[in-house]
C-alpha cells in the first residue's frame, strides 16, 4: 500500500528534525510530506535546509486547514492511505507499521492510536483528560460506538476516507468532528493502543482559555455531524 | 405584548435557529457566526416568552420606557456585529492579496521552468 504521513506544522523549529529522523528511522516503508501553516519561525528555512518533502502554505489555514491540504496532495497523489502525524515530537512514528497493518487486516477506514486503551505513556492533564472522557460520552451516545482517544492527531485512513476529508474538513479542533462525521457516513473507524510523549519544546495550539468555547464547539459540531451524515 | 406576537416572534425565532444551523451543515455558513445569530435569536425569544424581563432591565438602568431600551441595545449589538463583519472581510482581503500573488508567483516559475526544459 503507498502510504504517506502528513505532518501539519506551525513554528515547530524546535521539533521538527527530531520528528522527520523518528519517521525516516522506524517508518521507512512511508513517505511523509510536511505542511508548513505559514511559520513565523525559521520552521521553512529548517525544511528548506534540511532538504525534506514540505508544502509552504501561502496563509496560515490553521490545523484543520494544513491537514486537509495533506489529505487533497495525498488524494491527488495516488496514496492508498494517509497518516496524520503531530510535527512536535509527541507521536512515536514505530506505531505506524501497527497503524497501517490494522487498517488492513480489519478493513477499517480510520485507525485511531489511542493514549488511552493501555492507559500508558504521556496521558495529558487532568482537565484535558475530562474533557476527553467527554467526548467519548457523547460519541458513543451519538453513534453507539466506543471511540476512547476521540482527539488523537494520530490517525491513519485509506483512500476512501481520504477522498471524503479532502472535500470536507472542520476549520478548527477537527479530530472529534471529523470523527463523528465518518461514522455517521458509516465508515468503519478502530483503534489501536499507542503512547505518545510529552511535548518537548513550543506551544500546544489549545489552551485553557479556549477550553469553554471549545467543548461548546466541538459538542454542537459533533451534533450537526451526526444530524447531516445520517441523511 | 399580545400573545399573538409572542406566538409570532418565538415561531420565527425557532425557524431561524434551524435555519442557521443547516446552514452551518452544509458549510455554507461559518460556524462562529451562525452561533452568534443563534444566540440572539434565544435572546429574542427569551424576550418574547417573558416581556415583563424587558421592563425590569429598563427599570434597573432607569430608562423611562423598555422600547428605548431595546431599540438603544440592539443598535449597538447591530454596530457591534458589523464591526466585527468589517474585520472579517479586512483579513479576507489580505488573504486575496497573498493568495493573488502567490499564484501569479508561481504562474511564471512554471512557464520559466517550461521553457528552460524545452531549449
Amino acid at each position: 500500500m503507498k502510504s504517506i504521513i502528513i505532518i501539519p506544522a506551525y513554528n515547530e523549529s524546535g521539533n521538527i528534525e527530531k520528528t522527520i529522523k523518528d519517521i525516516k528511522d522506524n517508518a521507512p516503508d512511508f513517505d511523509y510530506i510536511i505542511i508548513n501553516d505559514c511559520s513565523t519561525d525559521n520552521t521553512l528555512e529548517i525544511c528548506r535546509n534540511n532538504n525534506f518533502n514540505y508544502i509552504n502554505l501561502p496563509i496560515n489555514l490553521g490545523i484543520g486547514g494544513a491537514v486537509q491540504a495533506g489529505y487533497r496532495y495525498a488524494f491527488y497523489h495516488g496514496y492508498d492511505a494517509a497518516v496524520q502525524f503531530d510535527g512536535d515530537g509527541q507521536h512515536d512514528a514505530k506505531y505506524l507499521g501497527k497503524m497501517l497493518d490494522c487498517l488492513a487486516e480489519t478493513d477499517s477506514d480510520m485507525v485511531i492510536g489511542s493514549r488511552f486503551i493501555e492507559k500508558e505513556g504521556f496521558q495529558s492533564s487532568g482537565i484535558r483528560r475530562v474533557g476527553i472522557k467527554y467526548f467519548t460520552f457523547l460519541i458513543r451516545l451519538l453513534t453507539k460506538t466506543t471511540i476512547t482517544d476521540p482527539t488523537s492527531g494520530m490517525r491513519i485512513v485509506n483512500r476512501s476516507l481520504m477522498k471524503d476529508f479532502t472535500f470536507n474538513y472542520p476549520k478548527d479542533y477537527p479530530e472529534p468532528e471529523s470523527t463523528v462525521s465518518a461514522l455517521s457516513k458509516g465508515y468503519k473507524i478502530s483503534e489501536v493502543p499507542v503512547i505518545m510523549k510529552e511535548r518537548e519544546e513550543g506551544k500546544s495550539s489549545i489552551s485553557m482559555l479556549n477550553g469553554g468555547y471549545y467543548m461548546i464547539k466541538v459538542s454542537l459540531a459533533i451534533l450537526i455531524a451526526r444530524i447531516k451524515g445520517g441523511k | 405584548m399580545s400573545l399573538k406576537l409572542q406566538i409570532l416572534i418565538i415561531t420565527c425565532m425557532l425557524l431561524a435557529i434551524v435555519v442557521i444551523f443547516r446552514k452551518i451543515g452544509k458549510n455554507k455558513l461559518d460556524f462562529k457566526l451562525g452561533l452568534l445569530w443563534v444566540v440572539i435569536s434565544i435572546v429574542v425569544m427569551i424576550f418574547a416568552i417573558w416581556p415583563g424581563l424587558l421592563s425590569r432591565i429598563s427599570q434597573f438602568l432607569g430608562i423611562y420606557d423598555p422600547v428605548n431600551m431595546l431599540f438603544f441595545f440592539g443598535i449597538i449589538l447591530l454596530v457591534m456585529i458589523i464591526f466585527a463583519l468589517s474585520s472579517e472581510i479586512s483579513k479576507l482581503k489580505e488573504q486575496v492579496k497573498r493568495l493573488s500573488q502567490e499564484i501569479a508567483i508561481l504562474r511564471k516559475d512554471t512557464y520559466d521552468d517550461i521553457n528552460k526544459n524545452q531549449k
